[in-house]
């Protein structure tokens, strides 16, 4: 594990150090494949996006003046083009019983507890889906993320008293959808 | 119970489902609960909510997705900075071709602008116009440029709202912040101000135009 600081790397980046953009592609790719999957949930269309992230990093890091933390500046990114991506493919999926990551290998029946967890998964993970944008990027990043209302708050531009109520409104549409199905 | 009660609620209830919640506000809340039917209801649905959140399982990742990544992302680079025979362009030369080329596309935008500027139909917005006739891909090139091309804080929200523009020229802002265009100006920014901002693009007179024009000269490769 590299213990230099991202703002070491991304100086040395700047030098045209190519080892120091992997470095920082290593250290954060997972964080922004996460975010951007639970912004997209097909695979591929997040992979696609992902990628682009870290291209457009490689190519405007010299425009990162280091006013924010580079994962604030990161996370930015990740949102805008997950966000630009939902627009141009208007993608208002809904996910469905024969979506790939519900399809059973077994070919035995499940217990019925099961089916009703699954069912439930795929209840939240639909009205997750179909949550306001805003509403949609505080709830990923404040209950997937974990990330203090302050962070979110550098990351999306919006008063911490404007998230709160984002989030709260987040929550409670999702435990509507669930318990009123869609 | 008064409604700024049940505001106060909104936070709380969230504080004490993550633990965080002091020991008095604690027991506000729980005051509040014993008194407030609607608010008794929200909370024990954001309760079971989170429950049930608990219970959701993350997709799959395909095998060895993470140990391909970084060499993907080097390819998909590679492919967009291509030089003659094929040989990748310099990083400092790539990072400038960006800036560049959206600079260079939005000044051709601005030209076809006043070239056709006579002609407009003075019932509708000349950018409303000028839009319509530019091809919806150099419009996208610029939206992707656009981030490229200074300090990010300051250029994702202009190409978010071009990119808004581009998906819904019905939608398309007709204004433009004089205040926001000298200040972008100052930072090297023209072209990110002629799709965003609050006052009416005919505010813009000839010698905005010509430091707009001048600027993008300046950016241009």
């Amino acid at each position: 594990m590299d213990q230099r600081s991202d703002l070491e790397l991304i100086q040395e980046f700047k030098n045209g150090s190519n080892n120091a953009f992997n470095l920082l592609v290593l250290r954060y790719q997972e964080k922004i494949y996460w975010v951007v999957r639970r912004m997209l949930p097909d695979h591929d269309e997040a992979d696609d996006v992902v990628q682009e992230v870290f291209v457009k990093v490689y190519r405007s890091i010299g425009s990162f003046k280091g006013d924010s933390s580079f994962y604030t500046w990161l996370y930015r990114i990740a949102m805008n083009l997950s966000l630009n991506e939902i627009r141009r493919k208007k993608t208002r999926r809904t996910f469905s019983l024969d979506d790939s990551t519900m399809q059973h290998e077994s070919t035995d029946p499940l217990p019925v507890e099961q089916l009703e967890k699954e069912e439930q998964t795929r209840l939240i993970k639909a009205a997750i889906e179909r949550l306001p944008e805003k509403q949609k990027k505080v709830f990923i990043l404040r209950y997937y993320e974990e990330l203090p209302y302050e962070q979110i708050s550098k990351i999306l531009k919006t008063s911490v008293g404007g998230l709160k109520a984002n989030y709260f409104h987040a929550v409670k549409k999702i435990g509507e959808y669930v318990k009123h199905g869609l | 119970m008064s409604n700024m009660d049940c505001e106060k609620f909104r936070q709380l209830v969230l504080e004490k489902r993550e633990g965080s919640i002091s020991p008095q506000d604690e027991k506000i809340l729980d005051g509040h609960l014993a008194t407030c039917g609607g608010c008794r209801e929200d909370f024990e649905l954001i309760g079971a909510t989170f429950d049930a959140l608990r219970d959701v399982r993350d997709e799959e990742v395909p095998n060895h997705y993470f140990t391909n990544l970084l060499p993907r992302i080097h390819r998909r680079i590679d492919e967009g900075s291509r030089g003659f025979a094929g040989v990748p362009l310099p990083l400092w030369i790539q990072r400038l071709i960006a800036p560049g080329s959206a600079a260079a596309v939005l000044g051709s935008i601005v030209g076809l602008y006043f070239l056709l500027a006579p002609s407009f139909d003075p019932s509708t917005s000349g950018l409303q116009q000028l839009v319509s006739q530019v091809p919806r891909e150099d419009l996208e090139q610029v939206a992707e440029s656009v981030s490229y091309s200074g300090p990010l804080t300051r250029t994702m929200e202009p190409s978010q709202r071009l990119l808004e523009t581009v998906a819904s020229p019905a939608s398309l802002s007709q204004n433009v912040d004089r205040d926001l265009v000298s200040d972008q100006l100052q930072h090297g920014h023209s072209f990110t101000v002629f799709l965003a901002g609050d006052s009416p693009v005919e505010d813009i007179n000839e010698e905005d135009v010509d430091l707009i024009i001048k600027k993008l000269d300046q950016t241009s490769l």
